[in-house]
């Protein structure tokens, strides 16, 4: 499991990814899928994706729909378009910081 | 595990009583939570045993932490409106407290830095910091907590300033606020944060708090001086206004016995002089007065600056120091014309810049205002008695 540091900057990243993937997705299928992905490698604590989640969701990137279940309200989030445009950018940034880390990391100077 | 309904309800009770207040965030955990019950429990345990189980696991540092994070981050792009909304509030603070000692010294512009502070808080810090806080939680009891907080603290502060500018209603708003503080407010700040709410407010807040307080201790203090100055001066006036009515009933008939005409017409322009100053005094504070003279009504000096008018001339006042300085000098020479040996302290007529300081200089607000008022009647007396001296002993 990768510590919480590694994963900080790359949450909102995550998240985003995983909804234009999937459409709609609700906080505990967000956090079992990426469970699953990373081989239980990347365990999401519910205590940093509810608030990441609402952090998109008053900048407006993501919206939600609700539904009831039994006597409880379950919430899907989606992207907004906005949110489209902006996970687009957000994870072209994160491969080329992949990128630039193998190189720092294995100490070759990048040939581009 | 399958959920029943009521159970899915003390989940959602639990999630609330620890501070859960975004009705988003409640929905969103007791969704999560129940998922888990639902996919992991074991159902052979009882459900209550599972579910603390469970939060634990999940939840090690409690609900309450996911709410403060999500507030955090939410507020994060208020950070500026933040950090302005407490460089207002700390310098409204100081400020304010600054003018608090001020005023107990009986220094200028104490009520102008009062008053500057006043409006710093209660205009600026208060209202960011109710909008800050409304935007952090959807619960009813805590909008009305917020709002109560606001409310108590607006009149509070209102209170203090009426209060330290004699203003009426100053008390009343005072009790409001503190009223409104201790029966709303603080139980609602107790109930929703529990033990440590006071640990829960920011440094900046606590500060404000501080120095709020502090100032209201000086403008209750301040308020008994005065009071306390201001009666005594009160009575002394009283005092010295009796006894020029009798001189003035002694003169009366001494100068229809004697006869001093240039000496009685420059002690008769002095005193008519002051009585026509000391009238106008009572109006300038109190434009309402009916017996025209200084009592407990007559509370603030408005607009007028007492000393400037006296010392400098500087409205060019139809009164001043200079012109009663002239009537004064006057009337010593009539005096020493009839009796060459007679002195006076108050009447000590060497220097006039000097004599205008001293007796004027500190007419600024209303104890000075006061003071200078029972001058006025005591050089009436002296000027009187002085009189009457020189014509008994012409006699």
């Amino acid at each position: 499991m990768y510590s919480k540091e590694l994963l900080k900057g790359t949450l909102t990243t995550i998240i985003l990814k995983l909804l234009s993937h999937n459409g709609k997705m609700y906080g505990y299928e967000i956090t079992q899928r990426v469970k699953i992905l990373s081989d239980d490698k990347i365990l999401i604590k519910e205590g940093s994706l509810y608030p990441a989640l609402h952090k998109l969701k008053d900048d407006g990137l993501v919206k939600t729909d609700e539904e009831m279940i039994g006597n409880r309200v379950r919430k899907y989030y989606s992207l907004t378009d906005k949110g489209k445009l902006s996970t687009e950018k957000k994870v072209n940034e994160l491969h080329q910081f992949i990128g630039t880390l193998q190189n720092i990391l294995t100490d070759k100077p990048s040939l581009a | 595990m399958t959920l029943s309904p009521l159970q899915v309800d003390l989940i959602k009770g639990d999630i609330r009583q620890n501070g859960i207040e975004l009705k988003d965030l409640q929905d969103d955990l007791l969704d999560h939570i129940c998922c888990i019950l639902e996919y992991e429990g074991n159902d052979n345990s009882p459900f209550d045993e599972v579910y603390e189980r469970i939060k634990h696991q999940f939840f090690p540092d409690g609900y309450r932490e996911i709410q403060e994070q999500t507030n955090y981050l939410i507020t994060q792009k208020y950070n500026t409106m933040k950090k302005v909304m407490n460089v207002i509030g700390i310098g409204s603070s100081a400020v304010l407290m600054l003018g608090s000692i001020m005023k107990i010294q009986s220094l200028p512009a104490a009520n102008e830095l009062i008053l500057l502070g006043a409006i710093g808080l209660t205009l600026g810090y208060l209202p960011m910091l109710l909008i800050l806080t409304l935007k952090q939680s959807d619960m009813l009891l805590s909008k009305i907590r917020n709002v109560s907080g606001f409310l108590g603290a607006e009149s509070f502060i209102v209170g203090v300033l009426f209060q330290v500018l004699h203003l009426p209603g100053g008390q009343e708003l005072l009790f409001l606020g503190i009223g409104i503080v201790l029966m709303i407010f603080l139980p609602l700040l107790f109930k929703s944060a529990g033990a440590d709410a006071l640990t829960k407010l920011q440094p900046a807040t606590i500060s404000v708090l501080l120095l709020a307080i502090v100032s209201t201790f000086f403008a209750f203090s301040n308020k008994k001086t005065t009071h306390g100055y201001r009666d005594s001066l009160l009575s002394v006036n009283a005092n010295l206004e009796s006894s020029i009515d009798s001189k003035m009933a002694r003169l009366a008939t001494l100068r229809k016995n004697v006869e001093a005409p240039n000496l009685t017409s420059s002690a008769q322009e002095v005193i008519s002089y002051v009585d026509a100053l000391k009238e106008y005094i009572v109006l300038q504070v109190d434009p309402t007065s009916k017996s025209k003279k200084l009592n407990e009504g007559n509370v603030t000096m408005e607009g007028v600056d007492l000393r400037d008018v006296m010392i400098d001339n500087k409205a060019n006042h139809q009164f001043n120091g200079h012109e009663l300085y002239d009537k004064l000098v006057r009337f010593k020479k009539e005096l020493s014309t009839i009796e060459p040996q007679v002195n006076s302290i108050l009447l000590d007529m060497k220097d006039k810049d000097k004599w205008l300081q001293e007796k004027f200089n500190n007419a600024y607000d209303t104890n000075g205002l006061y003071s200078i008022y029972c001058l006025l009647s005591q050089i009436q007396l002296e000027v009187a008695s002085l009189e009457i001296e020189a014509l008994s002993n012409k006699n």
